[in-house]
């Protein structure tokens, strides 16, 4: 096992806000770990950092690197190679994050065409298997329908098999699996753990559900406004919680994961 | 049944506004029979009569309306007091210059607008940002006409690189005549487009589905065609749509200062001679423009944004 993501006492900043206050964390290769914490405690802007993906007018501290190259200090060529090729993100909001005007086919072999060069038709027939991998049925005709035509669920279908269509080393996972009915988060989580047996697939999970990362990750990460409060193997985290916060998100949050209001199309904060 | 319901639209619209225009030229001062006639000596009864029965005018306003609608539909607008000529002949002999006056106008405010306003998105915040935010500010405050003279004064008298008037002969030369006229028509068009669409841009920049492609590599150049520039086109082309569909009514004072012979000269001088036909037709033309162009607009909005014709369709 080697690291994938490490992040050293990261700080991010915008003007009068401190988001992040210091985050260290690790993925490694084959390795599933959770980031855990309410809306607001900054998960998602952990893991845009790692694609050097800031605010305007943000500043960022500390050390972050991917695969081993520095992505706060890297140029902008070795950043896009990372954006390319070894870290995938799928985004907490499918609606937003596929664009409204484009066809769901265009938009998701975006990257396998536009960036990795790869002629459409075998892109499509990339695509089109892994549609059927995470439970999408009807792929070919899909491909031709608009965001705005299909459910929140089936969007964030939609992206989750974009982004292991570019066959990443790292994922980076917000609340990929949040708008998911029981029966599809399931399909969806065993295909992650699949891929990370086959191709030793890292995945930062992030969930505000605690129950469900202490269920499905290695380890977890507890944070809190902008800081990693708790951190602990996913077997242990409920019966030793390291902290009194801990505790308070495992007797808060519901035990099945809940199919929010993604669904119908309101998504919630980043 | 949507496109039932705009056809329908369309028909009131010209019904009515044909109306309008006709009642306009019925209710203006003065007897069309005078000028007519013209020379007094020859305002003998006999002679008013014949000319009041071969111009209906011996007949109530609404038989004259219908008439006058039941030609029109036939291609027939009536002919010119002064030219004793057919409506629709002089306006043909008249419609190519200002149509060419406003291509060339309109390639000239696409174009160029758009790429301002590409630009200056692309280096919001920065010095250039700031240089073309203020030149088309400053462009759109000053009058068709004075710029018109500035450019005449310059670039045809000063340093003589273009004539002074005239539509100019063959392809060619047409074009170096309408060079100046068509900045003059377009450079207030030009700050409105780079506006637009820097405005939309910039709104679309900050998108989730742009810090999306960002996220897996897309160039930076990819990502503002495909993305940015690609959703920011259905506000452009309405913005550049209304602007066309106004030019095509508003190149009077443009022709006049040129003095080129379009639509907007004849119009000027219909109402000066009280040539009320031609005045009508070139109204109507006017509206039948506008609304060509904007149901143009209306048909290739959907295409660039499906999401509307999930609206606004069945
Ligand atoms: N672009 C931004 N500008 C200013 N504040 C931001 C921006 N993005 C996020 N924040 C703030 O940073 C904090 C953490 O946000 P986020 O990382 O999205 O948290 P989470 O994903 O855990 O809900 C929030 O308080 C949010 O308001
Ligand atoms: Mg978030």
């Amino acid at each position: 096992m080697s690291v994938l993501l490490e992040i050293e006492d990261l700080t991010l900043r915008v003007p009068a806000v401190e988001i992040l206050r210091g985050i260290s964390l690790q993925v490694a290769t084959g390795e599933t770990v959770g980031l855990v914490g309410e809306s607001g405690s900054g998960k998602s802007s952990t893991a845009r950092a790692a694609l050097r993906l800031f605010p305007d007018e943000a500043q960022a501290g500390g050390r972050i690197s991917v695969g081993g190259v520095d992505v706060l200090s890297a140029g902008d060529a070795a950043v896009q190679r990372i954006r390319a090729h070894d870290a995938a993100m799928i985004f907490q909001a499918p609606r937003t994050a596929l664009n409204p005007v484009r066809r769901i086919g265009d938009s998701a072999t975006e990257r396998l065409v536009q960036v990795h060069g790869l002629d459409r038709k075998a892109a499509r027939a990339k695509l089109l298997t892994l549609f059927e991998h995470v439970g999408l049925r009807d792929p070919e005709s899909l491909l031709r329908k608009y965001p705005h035509q299909l459910s929140g669920g089936m969007l964030q279908r939609v992206v989750i098999a974009a982004a292991l269509s570019i066959d990443p080393k790292l994922l980076l996972a917000d609340e990929a699996t949040s708008a998911l009915d029981v029966t599809t988060q399931a399909e969806v989580l065993a295909l992650l753990k699949r891929l990370r047996g086959e191709r030793d697939l890292g995945v930062l999970f992030i969930t505000h559900d605690l129950h469900l990362a202490a269920a499905y990750c290695d380890r977890v990460y507890v944070m809190r406004e902008g800081l990693i409060v708790d951190h602990q193997p996913g077997a242990t985290i409920f019966e030793n919680p390291g902290n009194e916060y801990t505790r308070q998100l495992a007797d808060a949050v519901p035990t099945l994961p809940a199919q929010d209001s993604t669904e119908t199309g309101k998504v919630g904060s980043r | 049944m949507v496109a039932l319901r705009r056809l329908g639209a369309m028909v009131l619209t010209l019904v009515i506004s044909s109306f309008v225009i006709f009642a306009g030229m019925y209710a203006a001062p003065g007897d069309p029979v005078a000028f007519l006639i013209g020379n007094p000596e020859n305002m003998t009864p006999e002679r008013i009569a014949a000319v009041r029965a071969e111009y209906h005018l011996d007949q109530p306003f609404l038989s004259q309306y219908l008439i006058w609608a039941k030609d029109l539909l036939h291609g027939d607008a009536g002919s010119s007091f002064v030219y004793q000529q057919s409506v629709t002949d002089l306006l043909g002999s008249r419609l190519p210059v200002t149509l060419s006056l406003v291509a060339y106008a309109g390639v000239l405010f696409v174009v160029i607008g758009v790429l301002l306003g590409v630009v200056s998105a692309l280096r919001k915040g920065t010095a250039v940002d700031a240089l073309i935010t203020g030149v088309t500010t400053f462009a759109t405050s000053i009058p068709n006409f004075v710029v018109a003279v500035v450019l005449i004064s310059v670039f045809a008298v000063k340093l003589r690189w273009f004539s002074v008037s005239g539509p100019g002969e063959g392809f060619l030369g047409r074009i170096h005549h309408l060079t100046l006229p068509a900045i003059a028509l377009a450079l207030g068009a030009i700050a409105v487009v780079s506006r637009v669409t820097r405005q939309t841009m910039v709104e679309q920049q900050s998108l989730d589905h742009v810090e999306a492609a960002r996220s897996y590599g897309l160039t930076s150049r990819k990502t503002v065609v495909r993305h940015v520039l690609r959703n920011s086109l259905g506000p452009i082309v309405t913005m550049c749509g209304l602007i066309l569909a106004g030019m095509l009514a508003g190149t009077v004072v443009v022709e006049g200062v040129f003095g080129l012979n379009g639509i907007g000269s004849l119009l000027v001088e219909a109402i000066n001679t009280h040539d009320f036909p031609v005045v009508q037709a070139i109204l109507l033309y006017m509206v039948i423009a506008y609304m060509v162009v904007t149901v143009l607009v209306d048909l290739i909005y959907p295409l660039l944004d499906a999401r509307v014709s999930a609206r606004s369709g069945s």
